[in-house]
């Protein structure tokens, strides 16, 4: 049960399918979530919505992955990428977007041109 | 990351509830409240300041809360807890350190009066508060008020009924002695009256 | 500490009142009253003990209802059958042990944590 040997090389935060998560996320590091997370989101490195996942948050992260179900605002301070399954409502402000063929997007896009 | 476990990693945050039916590994810090069906562990380092419902929960780091676990609690050596605990089976290894009372007994009780008391909080907003952990007697004699709240108290029966057999059988070889009301009364304290009248 | 032979209450022995000394206390029988040892107290699997215990360790494999407190070390065996309130700055609970009461001992938490508890 105790696992301790592999703390450090896998410093990474996993939302599992199961979970659900009201309140606020605060991480200086990556984040994937395939469960459900309501409110506040805010990820110094990758965060990664996956397939199956469902996001009810404002979201901050340097690179945002969409495969799941994600309505709310989105700072993408470097890439913010859509995939295939992705469902999105919200704005997204990030230098860098990339929607894929299938994603469904509905909101405001700003690349701060 | 093939099984994609739930692990709160150590440079991360959670404020806020938190449900789940899979295990949970916490090596960051989570405030506020976990319900978890399975094994909840609390890594070396972590720091959870949460009232936890959870099937198994295993504690390294720190624990400051209300603890209900239906399965197990295992207290390992590096753990610091400080909190009422209600667990059918508790394991304490040399060097942990916990503070609070424990309940080996009723966890339905025990759940029920902690998801009472969480009914009566407000509700988690964005800053949760960091709340003190509760007083224990109080939670103890809630636990009791719910349990019984209808039976008749009957203070003047309580004496005589101190014995050890409800909940823990007397060994037969030992000679009992006739019970004197008054000395063994003052001895045992007021709290384990209540818990042997309540079963 | 503890220079003589421990003293043994048997397991059809009972003895009501006080117990204070310096030698080990090993209790197969039954002990009801006020215990207070500057050395190790043994409670049997087949030992019952209702009583205030001051002592510098205590083992329990049996019953024991009372409060608690040692100076060193407090262990609860599988088999133990405790109630009451234990203050040690060592405790240590083996699976199997049932346990009512509150445990005290000093919880250094971290910094991190705004002081909480009692």
């Amino acid at each position: 049960m105790a696992k301790e040997k592999d703390t450090k090389p896998m410093a990474n935060t996993v939302i599992g399918s199961s979970i659900v998560i009201d309140g606020e996320i605060t991480a200086e590091e990556s984040l994937t979530i395939l469960g459900t997370v309501k409110g506040k989101i805010s990820v110094a490195q990758n965060l990664a919505v996956e397939a199956g996942a469902t996001v009810e948050a404002d979201v901050e992260a340097q690179t945002v992955t969409v495969n799941g179900r994600l309505t709310g605002n989105v700072v993408a301070r470097e890439r913010l990428e859509l995939k295939p399954e992705a469902k999105m409502v919200g704005d997204a402000k990030s230098p860098r977007i990339v929607i894929a063929d299938g994603a469904g997007f509905k909101g405001n896009v700003d690349m701060d041109v | 990351m093939a099984d994609k476990e739930t692990v709160i990693g150590s440079d991360t945050r959670i404020s806020g509830e938190v449900r789940g039916e899979e295990d949970l590994v916490v090596r960051g810090r989570i405030d506020g409240k976990i319900q978890l069906t399975q094994t909840l562990t609390v890594e070396k380092g972590a720091t959870v300041q949460a009232d936890l419902d959870v099937g198994h929960l295993v504690v390294l780091g720190a624990v400051v809360g209300t603890i209900v676990a239906s399965e197990s609690v295992k207290l390992m050596s590096t753990a610091r807890v400080v909190g009422d605990l209600a667990s059918p089976r508790l394991t304490m290894e040399a060097g942990a350190a916990y503070r609070g009372r424990v309940d080996m007994g009723d966890i339905a009780a025990a759940r029920a009066a902690a998801s009472s008391r969480a009914v009566q909080r407000p509700a988690v907003s964005e800053k949760p508060a960091i709340r003190p952990a509760p007083p224990r007697m109080a939670t103890l004699a809630k636990a009791i008020v719910a349990t019984k709240a209808s039976a008749p108290v009957a203070p003047a029966a309580a004496r005589s009924t101190v014995t050890p057999s409800a909940s823990v059988p007397a060994p037969a070889s030992p000679p009992a002695f006739p019970r004197v009301a008054g000395a063994m009364g003052a001895m045992t304290p007021a709290w384990a009256k209540k818990k042997i009248r309540r079963r | 500490m503890a220079s003589d032979e421990p003293c043994l209450i048997a397991s059809k022995s009972a003895i009501r009142g006080q117990i204070s000394g310096k030698q080990d206390l090993i209790v197969e029988g039954r002990v009801e009253g006020h215990i207070s040892l500057e050395s190790n107290l043994t409670i049997e699997e087949s030992g019952s003990v209702e009583a205030d215990m001051d002592v510098d360790q205590v083992t329990v494999k049996g019953e024991a209802r009372g409060e608690v407190v040692a100076a060193r070390s407090a262990v609860l065996h599988a088999t133990a059958r405790v109630a009451g309130n234990i203050r040690a700055p060592q405790i240590i609970i083996e699976d199997g042990a049932k346990f009512s009461g509150t445990i005290e001992m000093e919880v250094e938490l971290p910094a991190s944590i705004k002081a909480g508890g009692a």
